[in-house]
């Protein structure tokens, strides 16, 4: 049995190996294809240097020549670090400086980030660049050590692995509460297991064609590439500008003739407001799952009502716990806005607990804290013992196994599955991102220009979940507006965690011990909007 | 024309005061830049709509008539006949 990922291409090129892959707009790549680039890209990276377990990120847009990539770094006995490539340089610098990576590949329009991150001496002397692409690019402060082109003159055989099921894969980096962004290490055993399960629990096969939707430094997507390895079937990456097109997710779907969707319930919504689903579209889609965050039952009833043909699976799992710990296939369209859904029950191998904070079993339909203990549970948080102890416990019913503090509360229902309830602290999901409110104030209080501020989330009425809100005091005479709060931010952060309400104080409202009162400051922002789409603030 | 600068200036401001976002020039692209996202493009949609009476259905989304300032103003005015009043 397969016990690396990258030995599942290996396995399908053997058996198909003119099977189609990956694809993307116009772009092809058979299993054969895949495995070969894959196989010289490794070879490079090994006469470069790279041993096993060194880290090499990719700093490059969802691509087949990303797929190459990830495969490439994997069959070089390394992890592959992938990191957004609209992200702010000062981001990309705390997770290479914490990587000590050797090797960024990267293609796409990342020369001006490249330039701005190796500005700085240290990493320029420390950091090598690989073009994913067939010129080697150069800018003010880099040139690239290689090209595609000069991949393709190393032979396409095979290598032997050193890596074990047990090595990490990957690192996820995800946002962090003390300004950081902390980092997931994942082992191949984690994913195989979980993809294993799935591909059995979905029957998925080689006629399937799958949606490659989240981008690659999103855990979801890992189920999208290795699940479909895994089956011999082909997956169709989606062109992230169509993300703002509703309409043009829809032909993509009907288009591709995708049989499996899986995405953030966000995209769904958007679809949804925009009405871009017909009665009985996409006859050739067999499955939608989604995981990440809450699908409210409106927009799912929506999907379904219009899809009768399809099967809907919520999956539930933070990182930490790989891709998804519990699912639940939605038996009939419910018949009530408000109906709950829950986020089911456990996958193969992987159990949830409900404790209370004496990690007792709560009984059930008592809210409690979720738990998970099982095969999917990282290592833990990339050089970060302390981080790691925080929440990866020793189980109290036996001290050799560990149990993850997802955070979120939850209960066991009358019917035997789990339910959802929300945070037991300030992380947020915005878009199926995660995000530490945390982060985003430290960010903010690095900048200089505030004497004080906190950021909020509060449910907006629409489609689009949760907003984040900043209340602020700016400093006198700093000439702050949100305008230039923002665009400072945003030198920081990723877009996702860019506040979109704003507002200035003399004070923030305290509470009795003097601490922000952060229910106070929700109910400033949740007061109704006029017509002009001014908030009519509270007397 | 002094009418579509006036159209210009006011989209700039739906931009910096609405939605906070700095827009270096009229013919920035917005989505190039990282300024559109599909969360800022709905609340985009929503205040086009209330200050200029911009209605877009899903058929008619394309997204390059929003890519910058510029398309933003063609599009209201192809679409409007727009003769310099806007709602209040």
């Amino acid at each position: 049995m397969t016990s690396l990922l990258q030995h599942l291409v290996t396995a399908q090129a053997e058996r198909w190996p003119d099977a189609l892959a990956v694809v993307m707009n116009q772009e092809r790549l058979t299993y054969r294809q895949l495995d070969e680039d894959s196989n010289r890209l490794a070879r490079l990276l090994k006469d470069a240097g790279c041993r096993r377990g060194d880290r090499v990120c990719l700093l490059l847009p969802k691509s087949p020549a990303a797929i190459v990539g990830i495969l490439g770094i994997l069959k070089a006995d390394c992890l592959y670090v992938p990191i957004d490539p609209s992200s702010p340089a000062a981001r990309v610098a705390k997770i290479v400086e914490s990587c000590e990576n050797r090797w960024i590949l990267a293609a796409g329009a990342v020369a001006p980030l490249l330039d701005d991150l190796l500005a700085e001496d240290r990493f320029r002397a420390a950091l090598s660049i690989g073009w994913m692409g067939p010129e080697r690019a150069a800018g003010r402060h880099f040139t690239a050590a290689f090209s595609s082109e000069d991949v393709r003159a190393y032979p396409p055989m095979p290598l032997d692995a050193r890596n074990v099921p047990t090595d990490g894969a990957h690192i996820l980096f995800t946002s962090g509460s003390t300004g950081t962004p902390k980092g997931v290490v994942i082992t191949h055993a984690n994913v195989l297991h979980f993809v294993r399960w799935a591909v059995g629990y979905f029957g998925t096969s080689p006629s399937d064609r799958i949606s490659g939707h989240p981008p690659l430094h999103f855990d979801l997507s890992t189920f999208d590439i290795f699940g479909t390895f895994m089956a011999g079937a082909q997956l169709h990456l989606v062109p992230p500008d169509l993300n703002l097109l509703p309409n043009k997710l829809a032909d993509f779907i009907r288009d591709s003739e995708l049989t499996q969707w899986f995405s953030v319930p966000s995209i769904l919504n958007y679809m949804t407001k925009f009405d871009a689903v017909r009665p009985n579209d996409f006859p050739a889609l067999k499955r939608l799952l989604w995981c990440g965050e809450v699908f409210p039952t409106p927009a799912l009833r929506y999907w379904m009502q219009r899809l009768p043909h399809v099967a809907f699976t919520n999956l539930y799992g933070p990182t930490e716990t790989t891709i998804a710990s519990s699912y639940y296939t939605v038996p009939r369209c419910p018949d009530e806005e408000q109906a709950a859904i829950p986020i089911g029950t456990p996958c193969e191998g992987e159990e949830l607990l409900i404790l209370d904070d004496a990690l007792r079993p709560v009984p059930p339909d008592e809210v409690g804290n979720l738990y998970i203990r099982g095969v999917g549970l990282s290592p833990g948080y990339w050089r970060d013992p302390e981080k790691t102890r925080a929440v990866f416990l020793p189980n109290p019913a036996d001290p050799a196994d560990r149990v993850y503090k997802t955070g979120d509360l939850a209960r066991i229902g009358s019917d035997g599955l789990v339910y959802f309830l929300g945070r037991a602290d300030s992380q947020i999901k915005s878009r199926g991102y995660r995000i530490e409110l945390g982060e985003i104030e430290s960010a903010l209080n690095a900048l200089n220009m505030l004497q004080e501020c906190a950021v909020v989330a509060i449910q907006t009425d629409g489609f689009e979940g949760a907003a984040m809100c900043c209340g602020y005091v700016p400093e006198p005479d700093a000439g702050v507006t949100p305008m230039t709060l923002r665009k400072a931010l945003s030198t920081m952060l990723p877009a996702y965690m860019l506040p979109s309400r704003w507002m200035a104080f003399e004070r923030l409202p305290k509470n009795a011990n003097g601490k922000i009162d952060r229910r106070a400051l929700r109910e400033w922002f949740a007061v109704p909007v006029d017509t002009e789409g001014r908030a009519q603030r509270p007397v | 024309m002094v009418e579509s600068t006036t159209l210009y200036d006011q989209i700039g401001v739906l931009f910096s005061e609405t939605l906070n976002i700095e827009v270096p020039s009229t013919e920035t692209d917005l989505v190039d830049a990282g300024v559109l996202d599909s969360l800022a493009f709905v609340e985009l949609l929503l205040h086009l709509e209330r200050t200029f009476g911009l209605k877009v259905s899903t058929d008619s989304l394309e997204i390059d008539n929003f890519r910058s300032i510029a398309r933003i103003a063609d599009f209201i005015t192809s679409r409007n006949g727009w003769n310099g009043h806007h709602k209040m």
